[in-house]
């Protein structure tokens, strides 16, 4: 018998020594591991695309909230019934009343965090890739060090004092560092890689350029003074010679307005681009959903539904000359008919489809005893500066330039007449935006100042996420441009740095939040 | 580990020998001698010690039967005396078990609902008689089971356990119950309890016919449980089947036909109630009230069900086999018309004995056919939501879809007649079970086990209604693959000696693999949609990332080992031990060591009780154990891997982009859930008043779950980690009470309570911190994104969190009226606060069962007290701010409202409730005068009959979580009922048990 139990027992223990009858080691059948990914060229492209695929998340959704109806564009009105009331996030945004705790707020913040986390990791296996040239090399990790760069130059901008990881290898959790220091490594970062970058070819179309480093730059000593940061030298003159330099690499202002915002459009104007796509199907551009009125598409002949949420705030319509091209070109306004049919389309209810510029509260549905509360479906003036083709259907085709040319000729303006300098080669780049807007010199100034500039950049940018950065550098961030909605915005100099979101801080006790908000606690 | 690769080296050599090994273990052990025979005799009596004629006695798991004659006397040759079970049973009586144990005259009284101590019960990987059991078994056999239709081994156990939570929350027949055991026992997608079937651990509930289980056990406590170390956290299940039996073959059919009727629906306004509503509040509401239209929506949506139930199965065997076929098929329509399943179920299971039955082979072979229409639940936010002066169709026949265009507006019943969501499922499973004495007292067990499910999935959206418009037609195509390949060897040793030292021991290996693969295409924009999604090809727009395919594979070794020690049914020790690696881990954390070790003391029978004859039994027990859980993990998360996703543009092109697939954690290892258990099991008054009392200690260490991260450093903001501790403490009640016991009418009556206390106690660590995690997204139209609960260290899983509300009633003008908590004027999210949690106090069962004569009935009532539901469909729906355009839900504050709802304590309520679940009576017809019939019974069944509760909603007992168990964060969120509420039904059965 105990010959036999050993003979068991042996049987057992030369399974137990038998390799595959304790091997545990994983099979990865559908992912590629990361000891031999990064080796080929077009492995390395793909990486890079899901770096420039981040710059999804920059717009039409967070930042454009943050920028747009944080500043004097738009608003996310509250409808009748209460939809897009959501916790009141999109009121705080709109009367600055935001909190650690404001939906937008934290999803903007971990859109840019975890678009920085992945241009490190990115980085991170360029540098240790071993198949590319020494050119290729620097050229692509410039690149990407660009996009981490804007990701970082975004950050400081709206929360300024912001935690800076540029190592990927670094799993240290990070503290805030002071504005000023985020500044001065931007500048430092931007004018290293400046030249590296690749240029601005049509084949680069899309990607983060020479052009892109030297814009970004522009943009940095431009609002250095509204950030309050110290610049070695004079900002202002920084600032034009970077606008210089933009200007130098070849880009040409579209004859025609419209083709920066076109279907399929591939605008010379472009410095930095996110190229969103129809069959786009994670991070799509569905500003149309965002802004139409649910029935809306009926009018394009299209597909998709709307959620009847953005629209513009109605006093910065009213900025508008009613004659600018620009005018019809941005806003949908009044009444909407079915494509099909010619029947005039309705809201839920009941009422015809006709989109007012004027918002007003409706009485008696305000909020927790405040001025806030809910308007009719069909308020306000809407987006279709990038316009709707008949086939949409879930996502937009239609590429956003974040960066493009017009911007820099009304930068370099507004930069010599800060700094003082030459008001005739100001009035000049104005007119020659003005005049490509118009499609000729009638409406040209004979003269600009900086509230002239102020409102040919609001004309020609609107919904394009520079509000709340334009309207802190000309001292206007506190007025909202929607007196009927009865609701004053707070003010304080604070509110010119977002809070940082409560969710961060869980995850990283070393963040400190921005002056005067609440302290975090536990 | 360092020993073990040591080893490996060092019996390198020995790998060749290892096939011959076992083929000369084989041929060695054929050599032993057979055994002594025993013979066993007794008497076979009733309740009132009166004999009972022609009782069957039969070894079990053996053809080897006997029958009493007239004096109830029996005598049956057994081989071998230790290991033989004797199953006696008798119509109209409770099959009762007995171990032989070496006896040689062994007496039963058969009797109705008497607490049997000499019971067999299923334990992990053996049984043991109920009275040498020293862990928390909780055993339901057949004449138990909750009557009605039933699914499957869920649907028999509802409310019959204490501390087994089994939740079926909505009226979908093709929606599974959600099970819990103690308590939620981590963040980590719990996957409830492991089911057992047969031995076969993994197995999935629906592969076995109601019919074809023969008893349940549910394993409550670590130290039952440990045996199963790498995935028993969250308890296990082990279902029975039913076995051949040689001393008689048998054809059984058992039938039933049944209705399911809407049993509870919204009350949405009428057209009149709405017209008057609308000018209550100064609506105009004339230019949507034109079609002269009156229509009750969601009566338009839904009907009555009807089921039928057919199970036949043929069962008996030889001197040297037995054997037992089934099939079953089961037609289940849902109360919702394009809602429902149909499942044919095949088993068969056959054993062969040879060399004087010291060789057993047994096998089984299983196949579950489904075919299944899932509902689309967002259908009934659309009858929620029309006014209902609309019609369903246009005077001229075609659907009424003028609401086309308004948010959350079509036409449901177009939907339903339009669209579906089809499921095929093909469950098989085979098992080989090979068992050989070698000498007395040990046995040596392979087990293999191979199965394979299909899933095939076939949606259709049709570009006419609401649902297929925005993308001009849907089809998508899934198909699923899951296949598990088991190899399982034991070595089982018992013995007794000096007449009261009695040892059980076991050690095994078993050695499992998993894997899993799908692909799935979906199309859009159809130019021809006849075909819907029968053809995917007609779709014009098919995307890049809509076309997908996965595969990954897990593998789990274990070595276990079970000592049972008892003497003389006084005191008895349990110690097991496993060693747990799975493949999902890191490197360094593959293996884990689950000890248990149980102890019970037998107190009735010391001497200083013997003489109390009041006391049948009396049972101390106590045990500690440590248990494993990585089931909600998938593989993977241990690596640094690059995926597919999304598409870049390249000069004009899209080109696939490759991203970092997750955040990877090397150090990710197993989590432990710790249990202290102690009992008390008792009989008294000639076993009249019989129960348990249980007391739990359960803590989850190194817990797994999506720890919030920041980024960067970070790629991502979620890693998977082990972080936190929970902790479940409980007690539980079950009393059985034989209120009277006749010979003509018998009443018993059976209670079992079970509170549970649910904490989080740690979320962070020195890497990790996520002390408080917001979840739950209860959704209400101008809430979107406001969640519910929190998931927070100090708090149970099922804390709402909320803006509160500073009592039940609207202000004067209409507006709600919150506590300011942040001291800062104004209502932001900063003024949540903790509301209430959805963990009731106490969730109980009750039930009654009478026998009179050949009648026999029984009704059960079941329910929780003391949790809080959140009453969402009153809030989307319950307010009158969208009334002019929609439609809402008549309650006492609808015409008051001046604001919109919010997501508040406003809409929480106590969702105490007690519903009488089951109702039955039936008829065993007298078939002693009829030679070809053995038996004949007919039945009348009621479910769902009524629910007592204060609760202002539709039905207070809601799902844990209303998507898939492996959604993220699945079941953090307990205690909404869903504004998609799918209603439950209440059913009437009429069925037939025929034994031929």
């Amino acid at each position: 018998m105990k010959k036999i139990i050993a003979i068991w027992f042996a049987g057992i223990l030369s399974m137990i020594i038998i390799p595959s009858c304790t091997d545990l080691d994983e099979e990865v059948y559908d992912k590629l591991p990361a000891d031999d990914f990064g080796s080929t060229e077009i492995e390395v492209k793909a990486l890079m695309g899901t770096v420039y695929n981040t710059l999804k998340t920059y717009w039409p959704g967070n930042f454009m909230y943050l920028s747009e109806n944080g500043g004097s564009a738009t608003v996310t009105p509250t409808r009748t019934g209460g939809d897009w009331y959501d916790g009141g996030q999109y009121r705080e945004i709109f009367t600055h009343e935001w909190t650690a705790q404001t939906g937008v707020v934290r999803s903007s913040w971990n859109a840019a965090s975890t678009a920085i986390g992945t241009c490190n990791a990115t980085i991170s296996v360029l540098e240790n890739s071993t198949f590319m040239t020494d050119a290729q090399k620097v050229e692509n990790i410039a690149s990407m060090r660009g996009v981490r760069a804007f990701w970082i130059y975004t950050m400081m901008d709206y929360w300024g004092n912001v935690p800076l990881v540029t190592d990927y290898s670094d799993k240290e959790l990070p503290s805030v560092r002071p504005r000023q220091e985020v500044f001065d490594w931007l500048i430092a970062e931007v004018n290293e890689i400046a030249e590296q970058c690749p240029a601005g070819t049509q084949a680069n179309y899309g990607k983060f350029t020479k052009g892109s480093a030297y814009f970004l730059l522009a943009k940095l000593f431009l609002n250095a003074e509204a950030w309050k940061v110290n610049v070695s030298g004079n900002a202002w003159q920084q600032c034009i010679a970077a606008c210089d330099k933009v200007l130098s690499l070849g880009y040409v202002l579209e004859p025609n307005w419209e083709t920066n915002f076109g279907i399929n459009d591939r605008s010379q104007e472009g410095i930095l681009t996110i190229c969103f796509s129809e069959t786009d199907t994670q991070n799509r551009n569905q500003l149309m959903c965002q802004t139409l009125h649910y029935a809306d598409n009926l009018s394009d002949g299209a597909k998709y539904g709307a959620w009847n949420g953005v629209c513009a705030q109605p006093d910065y319509v009213k900025l508008f000359d009613v004659e600018d091209p620009r005018y019809e070109a941005t806003y949908r306004i009044g009444e909407r008919r079915n494509r099909e049919t010619g029947e005039i389309l309705k809201t839920g209810q009941g009422d015809p489809l006709i989109y007012t510029v004027d918002i007003s509260i409706i009485p008696g549905t305000e909020y927790d005893g405040g001025p806030w509360g809910a308007v009719v479906q069909e308020a306000g003036a809407r987006c279709q500066k990038w316009p709707y083709s008949t086939t949409l259907s879930n996502a937009k085709g239609n590429h956003f330039h974040i960066f493009r040319l017009t911007d820099i000729y009304l930068v370099k303006a507004e930069a010599l007449l800060r700094s003082g300098g030459d008001v005739s080669e100001a009035t000049r780049l104005v007119n020659v935006v003005r005049e490509r807007a118009y499609g000729d010199a009638t409406h040209n100034y004979a003269t600009v100042d900086l509230q002239k500039i102020q409102l040919e950049r609001r004309f020609e940018l609107a919904w394009e996420a520079w509000s709340r950065q334009d309207d802190i550098r000309f001292g206007d961030f506190d007025k909202s441009y929607w007196a009927a909605s009865n609701s004053p915005r707070k003010t304080g100099d604070h509110l010119k740095l977002y809070p940082i979101p409560q969710t961060a801080w869980q995850t990283n006790q070393n963040l400190v939040q921005n002056p005067v908000y609440p302290p975090f606690q536990q | 580990m360092k020993q073990v690769k040591k080893s490996i080296c060092l019996f390198r050599s020995l790998r060749k020998v290892r096939k011959m090994g076992i083929l000369t273990l084989m041929i060695l052990c054929c050599l032993v001698t057979a055994f002594a025979q025993t013979t066993v005799k007794g008497k076979v009596l009733d309740e009132f010690g009166e004999p009972i004629i022609g009782a069957n006695i039969v070894e079990k798991g053996t053809s080897n039967g006997s029958i009493t004659d007239l004096d109830g006397n029996y005598s049956l040759t057994i081989p071998n005396a230790q290991r033989a079970i004797l199953q006696f049973s008798y119509i109209g009586y409770n099959t009762k078990e007995e171990a032989v144990g070496g006896q040689s005259v062994i007496n039963v009284s058969l009797a109705p609902s008497v607490i049997n101590l000499g019971e067999v019960v299923a334990i992990g990987y053996g049984t043991q008689t109920r009275r040498e059991i020293t862990g928390s078994v909780a055993n339901v056999s057949e004449e138990s089971f909750n009557k009605g239709i039933t699914r499957d081994a869920a649907d028999l156990l509802q409310g019959k356990v204490a501390g087994l939570s089994i939740t079926s929350g909505s009226g979908d027949v093709t929606r599974a119950s959600q099970i819990r055991l103690r308590g939620t026992s981590t963040l980590m997608n719990d996957q409830g309890p492991m089911i057992v079937i047969d031995g076969i651990p993994g197995g999935d509930m629906s592969s076995v016919s109601p019919s074809d289980i023969e008893s349940i056990s549910v394993l409550k406590d670590a130290s039952s449980q440990a045996i199963y170390g790498s995935r028993a956290a969250g308890g296990v299940i082990l279902i029975t089947t039913k076995r051949g039996s040689a001393s008689h073959s048998q054809v059984t059919y058992d039938g039933y036909l049944s209705a399911d009727f809407v049993a509870n629906k919204p009350h949405l306004l009428s057209a009149s109630e709405w017209r008057d509503v609308n000018s209550q509040l100064g609506n105009d509401v004339s230019k949507l009230d034109v079609y002269g239209a009156e229509t009750d929506w969601l009566g338009e949506m839904l009907r009555t069900g009807f089921s039928q139930n057919h199970s036949l199965s043929v069962s008996g065997g030889g001197s040297k086999n037995n054997y037992r076929a089934s099939y079953t098929f089961l037609d289940r329509n849902g109360i919702a018309r394009d809602n429902f399943m149909t499942r044919h179920s095949f088993r068969f299971q056959f054993q062969q004995r040879a060399i004087n039955d010291r060789l057993r082979i047994d096998l089984t072979g299983s196949a579950t056919l489904t075919d299944m229409q899932f509902p689309f639940r967002d259908d009934f936010i659309l009858a929620y939501n029309l006014p209902p002066v609309y019609p369903v169709k246009n005077a001229d026949g075609t659907w009424f879809t003028s609401m086309f265009g308004q948010y959350d507006q079509g036409n449901p019943v177009q939907n339903q007649d339009e669209n579906y969501n089809l499921m095929k499922s093909n469950n098989f499973y085979g098992a080989g079970n090979l068992q050989f004495d070698i000498i007395e007292g040990l046995t040596a067990k392979v087990h293999l086990y191979k199965s394979s499910i299909n899933n095939d999935f076939n949606e259709w959206r049709a570009p006419t209604n609401s649902r297929g418009r925005s993308d001009n037609g849907y089809a998508r195509r899934q198909a699923r693959l899951t296949e598990r390949e088991l190899m399982e060897w034991t070595l089982n040793y018992n013995t007794t000696f000096g007449s009261k030292h009695k040892l059980d021991a076991i050690a095994g290996y078993s050695w499992e693999n998993n894997r899993y693969q799908d692909q799935s295409s979906i199309a859009t924009n159809f130019a021809v949609t006849s075909m819907g999604a029968n053809n995917i090809q007609s779709g014009n727009t098919l995307k890049i990332g809509e076309v997908t395919s996965s595969k990954n594979a897990y593998k789990l070794i274990s070595f276990f080992a079970r000592a049972h020690y008892s003497y003389d049914e006084k005191y008895m020790l349990t110690a097991t031990v496993r060693r747990d690696g799975s493949s999902k881990f890191g490197a360094n954390n593959k293996w884990g060591l689950f000890p248990s070790v149980s102890a019970a003391w037998g107190l009735s029978q010391e001497g200083f009780l013997k003489d109390i004859n009041w006391i049948n039994d009396l049972k101390l027990r106590a045990g500690y154990g440590v248990t494993g859980n990585q089931d909600g993990l998938q593989p993977y998360k241990t690596l640094e891997l690059y995926e597919a996703y999304g598409t870049y543009y390249d000069n004009g092109s899209p080109s696939i982009a490759y991203r970092v697939a997750q955040n990877a954690n090397p150090n990710l290892k197993w989590e432990e859930t710790a249990m202290l258990n102690v009992g008390v099991d008792f009989s008294l008054f000639n076993g009249r008043l019989g129960g348990t009392i249980e007391w739990y200690d359960k803590r989850t260490t190194d817990m797994i779950y999506r720890y919030t991260v920041p980024t960067p450093t970070f790629v991502y903001d979620r890693i998977f980690a082990n972080v936190g501790d929970m902790l479940n403490t409980g007690v539980e009640l079950l009393l059985n009470i034989d209120v009277v016991r006749t010979k003509e009418f018998n009443y018993n009556t059976s209670i079992n309570l079970a509170h549970n206390k649910n904490e989080i106690l740690r979320l962070s660590n020195d890497i990790y911190s996520a002390s408080r995690i917001y979840t739950g997204d209860p959704w209400i139209r101008g809430a979107s994104g406001v969640t519910s609960h929190v998931i927070e260290e100090g708090r149970p899983v099922g804390q709402f969190f909320m803006l509160k509300a500073k009592s039940n009633k609207l202000t004067a003008d209409g507006k709600f009226d919150f506590e300011e908590i942040d001291g800062i004027p104004g209502i932001t999210d900063d003024d949540r606060t903790y509301v209430g949690s959805a963990q009731p106090d106490l969730t109980f069962g009750w039930n009654n069962s009478f026998s009179y004569k050949n009648w026999d009935a029984s009704f059960f009532i079941r329910g929780t007290i003391g949790n809080k539901v959140l009453n969402n469909p009153i809030a989307a729906y319950g307010n009158n701010t969208y009334v002019s355009g929609a439609n809402a839900i008549m309650n006492d504050n609808l015409v008051k409202y001046t604001e919109n709802s919010r997501v508040s304590s406003f809409y929480l309520e106590d969702g105490s409730f007690a519903r009488l679940d089951n109702m039955a009576i039936g008829y065993t017809f007298d078939s002693k005068k009829i030679d070809w019939l053995n038996r004949a019974r007919v039945y009348v069944a009621a479910q769902n009959l009524f629910v007592i509760t204060g609760y202002t909603g539709l039905d207070p007992e809601v799902e844990l979580f209303r998507g898939e168990p492996t959604d993220n964060d699945a079941g953090l969120s307990p205690g909404i009922e869903a504004r998609n509420y799918f209603p439950k039904a209440r059913s009437f059965t009429f069925g037939v048990n025929l034994t031929f």
